[in-house]
């Protein structure tokens, strides 16, 4: 379960440290295995040997030489084995063999009638100690013949007792070691492998908790700075290796909240500077008579103050994330609902609301609620039909905000609706719908105040929908993560 | 009535300064902090005070006002127009808070609904339309003409005339109505409501009692 976890995450810290271990594991595990089957090789060799040289011993002391008197010459050479050795040599499949031969390669002995032919390599040898021959496999034959040579001294001359086998000790300690003691340490070494390697996970987890403790402080830091607040990452309890990223973080904060300040001046002397001039200005025009375009020229002047007034809320709005804690949302939109029928009236909306008798707790900052449901009010009110001239309330049109006990509220106008290719769309910044042939949009929108709905019930871990509404006209819901 | 209207920038400050006199206000216009300082030393009926000022924050001169135990209506007219900073103006003690860039309208009819409010000598005779209402004796006139309306009638158009245009929440008319009693019935208040609305309208009052589904009731001047 682990192991997987910190196999998908390819960039943690924690599974390259695992990896590389298990890496360095299994290479020593290699080593190991290979030092075993080396050291198995090297015993079967040094056992095969001391075989021989018992066998040679054995056939030497067994010996007994009739020589001539007068010439020293071998008369006679018989091999007097224990029936037992001698079994052995006769039986073919232990692949044992002798051969005995004087200086002059004349043969005195053998084991077998084809003992010249198998350890014909050994024929010419003259050796002064006993002396090992390993001869390359011949066609035929599964493994090389063990050959030894061991001169004995006459006083006559030198005779030469060959003893050769097959490589079978070898064979069958090799054999014995892979098929049973090699499964038998893999038993062993495999459980082991895998214990270190989860003992290694815990242990890395273990040590990288500091760093966790650490990224989690570190956030927490940000998120302060970026509201405004001054703070900074501790340097108690944060290993040493990480204490140089630690102190660069903290100067980069300290660079970021004062550039932050200075931005967030900046903005609020932007606001200054343009809101005052378009106070004037709507100001200067409502004090003037009746002229032709007013109309339009009030129009762009509400426009451009909407603009103003969103483009400053988008942009703190970024800066300064909502802080959430339990709130009553339907007397928080019924307050707001209130506050706006005025402004509904004047545009010849009826404004009307809707909400449970009980309480609708939800996570919310009142503030950017009453910002994002207001905007969505806003919209509703701008995009209803206007009704005609002289017409009473019976005709006004309606704006209906619903609150309901799950936590959503719902804003339903009669306007001409958001076609369904366009819905996606409206969230969007500075998305504006249809727009007319000089380019504006057809009701005076700024294009910002679905996109500032949106990132509010991002805040809020919220959802923001628009859908068609039945019988004409738009439904926008805002549904609320409940308390 | 006089009303100190506090605001550097010159232009906005000769235009509020017109529209109020124009529609019967004495106004006085100063241009720094020290200046209103100065001003606020003669008694006034209304502040309207910006924010942003040469020599400060005008949210400090609203501190300082409340806290020597001045409670002269003031609104805050300001460029600083997001929500916090509008809670900050009125948790200072503004009485409302008016983001630039506005309407002179609405400027008027905020500074109107003020002095309503306030109860001062404005707020002694309560007038829409062709409504008169004294709240010193709670008589009710139209055009001249006394109208006799019941206790609770009386009380409601009270409440209605104090937040004229504005929304009046049925919690606070049933507050207004029935105190802090648990036997508060919304059919007493909407009979109530019947009532007032029927006399209205028999009479020439020049005024709308407007049912605002869900809230509250709302009291505008008929369109003329």
């Amino acid at each position: 379960m682990e192991l997987r976890v910190v196999s998908r995450s390819g960039n943690s810290l924690l599974s390259g440290l695992v990896l590389r271990f298990a890496l360095v594991l299994a290479v020593v595990m290699g080593v190991v295995f290979w030092q075993i089957e080396r050291t198995l090789d090297a015993t079967g060799d040094m056992a095969q040997d001391e075989l021989l040289r018992r066998q040679a011993a054995e056939i030497v002391n067994s010996l007994s030489i009739d020589t001539h008197r007068k010439t020293g010459e071998i008369t006679r050479l018989r091999v007097n084995l224990t029936p037992q050795s001698a079994a052995a040599y006769l039986e073919r499949s232990q692949g044992y063999v002798y051969y005995i031969q004087d200086e002059t390669g004349k043969m005195l002995a053998q084991s077998d009638p084809m003992a010249a032919i198998w350890v014909q390599p050994a024929l010419t040898a003259r050796p002064s100690v006993p002396t090992l021959l390993d001869t390359e496999a011949r066609d035929g034959e599964s493994s090389a013949l063990y050959i030894l040579v061991q001169p004995v001294i006459l006083p006559s001359g030198s005779i030469y007792v060959i003893v050769g086998q097959y490589r079978t000790i070898d064979d069958v300690l090799l054999q014995s070691a892979k098929s049973g003691l090699l499964p038998d340490l893999l038993m062993v070494l495999g459980p082991l492998f895998i214990g270190a390697l989860l003992a290694a996970v815990a242990l890395m987890r273990q040590s990288l908790r500091p760093v966790r403790t650490l990224a989690r402080a570190m956030s927490q830091v940000g998120r302060d700075v970026r509201l405004g607040h001054e703070a900074k990452v501790g340097l108690e309890n944060v290993p040493t290796e990480v204490r140089p990223v630690v102190n660069a973080f903290n100067e980069v904060l300290a660079d970021f909240a004062k550039s932050l300040s200075a931005q967030q001046a900046l903005t609020a002397d932007t606001a200054h500077q343009l809101k005052t001039p378009l106070a004037v200005m709507q100001a200067r025009l409502e004090q003037l008579d009746d002229f032709k375009g007013r109309k339009e020229l009030e129009r762009d002047v509400l426009r451009m103050n909407r603009l103003v007034r969103q483009l400053l809320h988008y942009a703190v709005l970024a800066q300064h994330p909502a802080t959430l804690a339990p709130g009553d949302l339907a007397a928080e939109v019924r307050e707001l609902v209130a506050g706006m029928v005025p402004l509904a009236r004047q545009a010849g909306v009826d404004l009307r609301f809707n909400a449970p008798e009980a309480a609708v707790m939800v996570q919310m900052d009142p503030l950017q609620v009453a910002e994002a449901v207001g905007n969505l009010i806003d919209n509703a009110i701008r995009h209803s039909p206007q009704p005609g001239k002289g017409d009473k309330d019976k005709k006004m049109t309606t704006v209906d905000v619903d609150v309901s006990a799950e936590g959503k509220v719902d804003v339903r106008d009669r306007g001409p609706g958001v076609a369904v290719a366009d819905q996606p769309m409206v969230f969007t910044r500075f998305w504006q719908g249809p727009t007319n042939q000089s380019g504006e949009s057809a009701h005076g929108g700024a294009g910002l105040g679905l996109a500032i709905v949106a990132e509010i019930m991002r805040q809020h871990g919220g959802t923001a929908n628009v859908a068609a509404r039945e019988g004409g006209g738009t439904v926008f819901t805002l549904g609320f993560v409940r308390s | 009535m006089r009303i100190l209207v506090i605001e550097d920038e010159r232009a906005l400050a000769g235009f509020i300064e017109q529209t109020l006199r124009q529609h019967g206000f004495a106004a006085s216009v100063a241009g720094t902090l020290a200046e209103a300082r100065t001003l606020l030393t003669q008694p006034f009926d209304a502040v309207i005070c910006d924010r942003r000022l040469p020599d400060g924050d005008g949210l400090d001169l609203v501190k300082e006002l409340r806290a020597a135990g001045n409670h002269v209506p003031l609104l805050m007219l300001t460029a600083l127009g997001l929500p916090k900073e509008r809670v900050a103006g009125l948790e200072a003690g503004a009485d409302d808070y008016l983001p630039k860039p506005f309407s002179l309208f609405e400027l008027l009819a905020r500074v109107k609904a003020l002095l309503r409010r306030s109860g001062g000598p404005a707020g002694l005779v309560l007038e829409l339309g062709n409504l008169q209402l004294n709240t010193l004796h709670d008589t009710v006139q139209v055009k001249g003409k006394t109208v006799g309306l019941g206790k609770r009638e009386v009380v409601l158009l009270r409440h209605l005339l104090q937040r004229a245009g504005q929304v009046v929440g049925k919690d606070v008319l049933e507050q207004a109505l029935y105190g802090d009693t648990d036997e508060k019935s919304r059919t007493a208040l909407e009979v109530a409501i019947h009532r007032l609305r029927k006399v209205l309208a028999g009479v020439d009052s020049g005024t709308n009692l407007v049912t605002v589904r869900g809230i509250g009731y709302l009291l505008e001047e008929a369109a003329k």
